[in-house]
């Protein structure tokens, strides 16, 4: 029921805060480290199937054999061709960090070289006329001492010519 | 019950104060494999249905269960996820068992509550518009239930701390506990007070894992293994959500779920007919109330049972032989592993923990405020 | 062998965009009580009670047990559980569980949101892997862009089809008092519409709602009892696939869990010609693509078919094959209850109480879908009769 036209509507402010120290696991936290100390991206396979994951993976989703040896990893990328992206006009409250993020922005899904694996990451370039499926990116690193075991390691994916 | 429904086998991480080498999906990946070969099946081939249980502010994540189907095999596969207690995702399973619609289905439960800040979280479970900004948390609530339990019916913070003294050295036999101690009385009722007269010891420590077991029809069971354990009766039922609209010292909806749970096992005589009990304390003085709950005695004579010696492992009827949650359990795989322990001692699994002879076992998981909620479920040894 | 299940009481709220005066616990018992009052049941008829949401979405935590008192499970058995967008067709076939198991003859399940009350595409953004993805989601629209482009390159679709769709959705909408967007569009309204993510603009994304759907379910015994107009559950099938969908199977043929769903009920209840044997699909259609498209993936077409289908006018309410007479997902989504508003809807039609939203022809067999997740599939086949 509505309330009466001098009647106050009360309305309870609160804010969400839970702090988490989200574990990354065997494959995935080995993802980062090498990213961070070699400023490499790897991808693994499973050995019954062939199927390649990136981040690699414990098990094959498909059929579950095992497959997190790291003698098996392949290193994919730097380069990769853009499969399809967005670009967004409008901000965007990030829930990790609170933050709100700068317009316009870009993300790209890329099929990295090296194995038929994708990753998610920004695109360097904003301007739709200028993205288009299909062209080649570079992901780009920030200098080693300012990497910090995450995916912003990797700042972006720039457009490169070939 | 209507039909007869198998738990083939049961898993269990070795519960720690925080695992984090491991991620959320990882801890379901090890119960997974460790279940999967206990039951001897394959988990591709054989398992039709994936229930799972988790909570999504525990994780972090919306829709908690998105890792799910990469490590329980369950692309293209059933797979569905329990938002409470691990006692309901198995009562679930057994529903999908009895339905026909499945013959086999893996119940899994994680929970790493290292990972964040439970007092939030627990908080964040209480109604936002009067109760959440005092800060409650659950420890605090508990202390305004044991205190209406004393109030009421004469129980004593010595009674509370015989529980942990029981359970702490229970532990000592039980591999996956997470914390073991031999402890007195006066080291409890000594002992750092969190909210009187809830001390350090008296609440169940933060704790990281997962559980997991394999449900299946009468026939697979018998196929699968000469121990199947079946699942005789099961009942559940919320009380109110607001503290002051119940009865604090007394607990209405356990009371009902057990009820009903017994009258579908054929259970009249609750402390006669049942050999175990692993039940759900979050806190010391619970586990009193809860056997209140349970019928194990009459209302207000909780403290009264534990003096008597009874539930003691070498007792009458053992409550939580394994240790219970104050040996360290996470919520939302707390009432899976309750089951999960059920079992193991009906199939003389149980180790240097085993009741002897036990055929017929209560497993109980409660979850919210002051425990609002409860599953009970009756647990009957099945082969020879 | 399980026991028949039927759908025998429906209740809903009105559906927003805000709805300041009105709490979560009041909009849930709105559609409570009407479910109940439809059904000619009180709640001492009711044996559990089954209340679902995505919590994160309002912040609150263990809401099943929060709002007891407004849904009736106070002193009654229930649990929650929830999957995401899917969580109201999987309270749906929670309840199916209940029943079939014969442990309960009757149960009430209730979906609900209130995304005025809280964030919805951050809370939504949570879905994804905190170390990988989670950055680069900006909730769940950036998915669903890339599976609208994927169909465009696959099958010659074009947006006009997408607006065409989405058109004729908001005709449906304009004869359903509970929906939330009622306006009326043409196609080229809806293409002139505020680009969000290409290339889905304003119009073509379905919007944040708020609103609870209820429904009381009933063993075969009882059914006959309490209506005369049961509906029956006849099959479900839920399919989950692994994480990061399958909608970049790199390398590999491709097989949605929507294909799977689809095949797997058609196969079950030898259906041939789904646009015959069914007569109507209340899809769970977040985007104006996923019409056309998800026609396919379903099987109601086959590939290529779907935005034809869409341009001679064929899911129009007098069409061939009507698709989401309520509106559907894109004039109305509170999360909850998006997914149990398809079954509700699609068992309105069966019962021919749908009002002016009622299709032409009569329903004898209908289909709801619930999608979410990492495109993840609930799919449903309702029936009048039992045979």
């Amino acid at each position: 029921m509505k309330p009466k036209a001098q009647e106050e509507l009360i309305y309870l402010d609160m804010t969400l805060k839970m702090p988490f120290k989200w574990r990354t696991g065997e494959p995935m936290g080995e993802f980062f480290r090498e990213l961070k100390a070699n400023g490499k991206i790897y991808a693994n396979q499973c050995p019954k199937c062939g199927r390649n994951f990136c981040p690699p993976v414990n098990v094959c989703t498909r059929d579950h054999s095992r497959c997190s040896e790291k003698d098996k990893w392949v290193a994919v990328g730097p380069r990769g061709t853009v499969l399809t992206f967005f670009i967004s006009e409008q901000s965007f409250l990030v829930p990790t960090t609170g933050e709100m993020l700068k317009v316009p922005f870009s993300v790209g899904i890329m099929l990295l070289d090296g194995a038929p694996v994708t990753l998610q990451h920004n695109l360097e370039e904003t301007d739709s006329e200028k993205i288009k499926p299909g062209m080649r990116v570079e992901a780009v690193f920030k200098p080693k001492e300012e990497r910090k075991g995450n995916i912003f390691d990797i700042i972006h994916f720039k457009t490169i010519k070939e | 019950m209507p039909d007869r429904v198998g738990i083939v086998a049961a898993a269990m991480t070795k519960f720690e104060a925080a695992k984090p080498w491991q991620h959320l999906a990882e801890l379901v990946l090890e119960v997974t494999d460790k279940v999967v070969e206990a039951a001897g099946i394959s988990l591709q081939n054989d398992v039709e249905s994936v229930v799972s249980c988790s909570q999504d502010h525990w994780d972090g994540r919306t829709i908690s269960s998105m890792p799910i189907p990469d490590v329980t095999c369950a692309h293209l596969k059933d797979e569905s996820k329990v938002a409470g207690d691990g006692a309901y995702a198995v009562l679930y399973g057994a529903m999908h068992v009895l339905s026909g619609d499945h013959k086999l289905v893996l119940v899994v439960s994680h929970c790493a509550e290292s990972h964040t800040d439970g007092t939030i979280i627990e908080n964040w479970s209480i109604d936002h518009v009067f109760n959440r900004m005092l800060g409650l948390d659950y420890t605090m609530s508990a202390a305004m239930q044991a205190r209406r339990y004393m109030d009421k019916y004469g129980v004593t913070p010595e009674q509370f701390a015989k529980v942990v003294v029981k359970n702490k050295g229970n532990a000592k036999k039980n591999p996956y506990a997470q914390e073991s101690a031999a402890l007195s009385v006066n080291d409890v009722l000594k002992s750092k007070m969190l909210a009187d007269p809830i001390t350090v010891m008296d609440k169940k420590p933060v704790s990281d894992g997962a559980c997991a077991m394999i449900l299946a029809t009468e026939e697979i069971a018998k196929k699968l293994t000469d121990k199947p354990v079946w699942i005789k009766g099961a009942g559940n039922c919320y009380n109110p959500h607001f503290l002051g609209d119940r009865e604090l010292a007394d607990c209405d909806a356990l009371e009902s779920a057990s009820k009903k749970a017994y009258k579908i096992a054929g259970i009249k005589n609750p402390v006669k007919e049942i050999d175990l009990v692993e039940l759900s304390e979050y806190y010391s003085y619970q586990e009193l109330l809860w056997t209140e709950g349970l019928g194990l005695c009459k209302r207000g004579e909780g403290g009264k049972l534990i003096d008597s010696g009874k539930t003691q492992l070498k007792g009458e009827i053992p409550i939580n032989p394994s240790g219970g949650l104050l040996s360290g359990i996470p919520v939302t795989v707390a009432g899976m592993s309750r089951v999960a322990e059920a079992v193991w001692q009906l199939q003389g699994r149980a180790g240097e923990r085993q009741v002897p002879g036990a055929k017929l076992a209560v497993a109980h998981g409660c979850g919210g405020i002051c425990g609002q909620m409860h599953c009970v479920l009756v647990l009957e040894k099945g082969g020879k | 062998m399980h026991n028949r299940v039927a759908i025998v009481g429906i209740g809903q709220t009105m559906h927003s965009g805000r709805r300041p005066y009105v709490n979560d616990g009041e909009l849930i018992y709105d559609a409570v009580t009407k479910a109940l009052a439809d059904a000619n049941l009180s709640l001492k008829d009711i044996e559990s009670v089954m209340l679902g949401n995505m919590d994160l979405f309002e912040g609150h935590h263990l809401n099943d047990a929060m709002l007891s008192l407004y849904s009736g499970a106070m002193g009654k058995p229930g649990f929650k559980m929830n999957t995401g967008g899917t969580v109201g067709t999987m309270l749906a076939i929670q309840g199916w569980y209940h029943i079939a198991s014969g442990l309960f003859d009757t149960c009430l399940v209730i979906g609900w949101e209130k995304h005025d009350e809280g964030p919805a595409t951050p809370a939504i953004t949570t879905i994804t892997d905190p170390s990988v993805d989670r950055p680069f989601m900006v909730g769940a629209i950036g998915g669903l862009a890339t599976i609208s482009i994927d169909y465009m390159n696959r099958t010659g679709c074009k947006l006009e089809h997408a607006a065409m769709a989405r058109a004729n959705a908001s005709l449906n909408a304009a004869r359903n008092p509970n929906a939330h967007l009622r306006d009326k569009y043409s196609m080229q309204d809806v293409l002139n519409a505020r680009m969000v993510l290409y290339p889905l603009n304003l119009l073509m994304c379905c919007p944040t709602s708020l609103g609870a759907c209820a429904m009381v379910f009933a063993s075969e015994s009882k059914a006959r009892k309490i209506t005369r107009k049961p509906v029956w559950i006849k099959d479900h099938v839920t399919v989950h696939v692994e994480y990061g969908g399958a909608q970049f199977g790199v390398g590999e043929k491709r097989w949605t869990s929507h294909m799977q769903a689809g095949s797997t009920i058609f196969k079950r209840n030898h259906i041939t010609n789904p646009r015959k044997e069914t007569q109507v699909f209340e899809m769970y259609d977040p985007f104006a693509f996923a019409i056309p498209s998800w026609m396919e993936d379903f099987g109601i077409c086959d590939t290529g078919e779907g935005w034809k289908l869409v341009e001679k006018g064929a899911i129009a309410l007098e069409g061939e094959y009507p698709i989401s007479p309520s509106g559907g997902v894109m004039c109305t989504n509170a999360i909850g209850d998006s997914g149990m508003l398809r079954v509700a809807e699609a068992a309105l039609q069966i019962r021919g109480d749908a009002g002016e939203h009622q299709v032409t022809r009569e329903v004898k067999q209908a289909l709801a879908s619930g999608f979410g997740g990492s495109y993840w599939t609930d799919l449903l086949l309702l029936s009048k009769t039992t045979d």
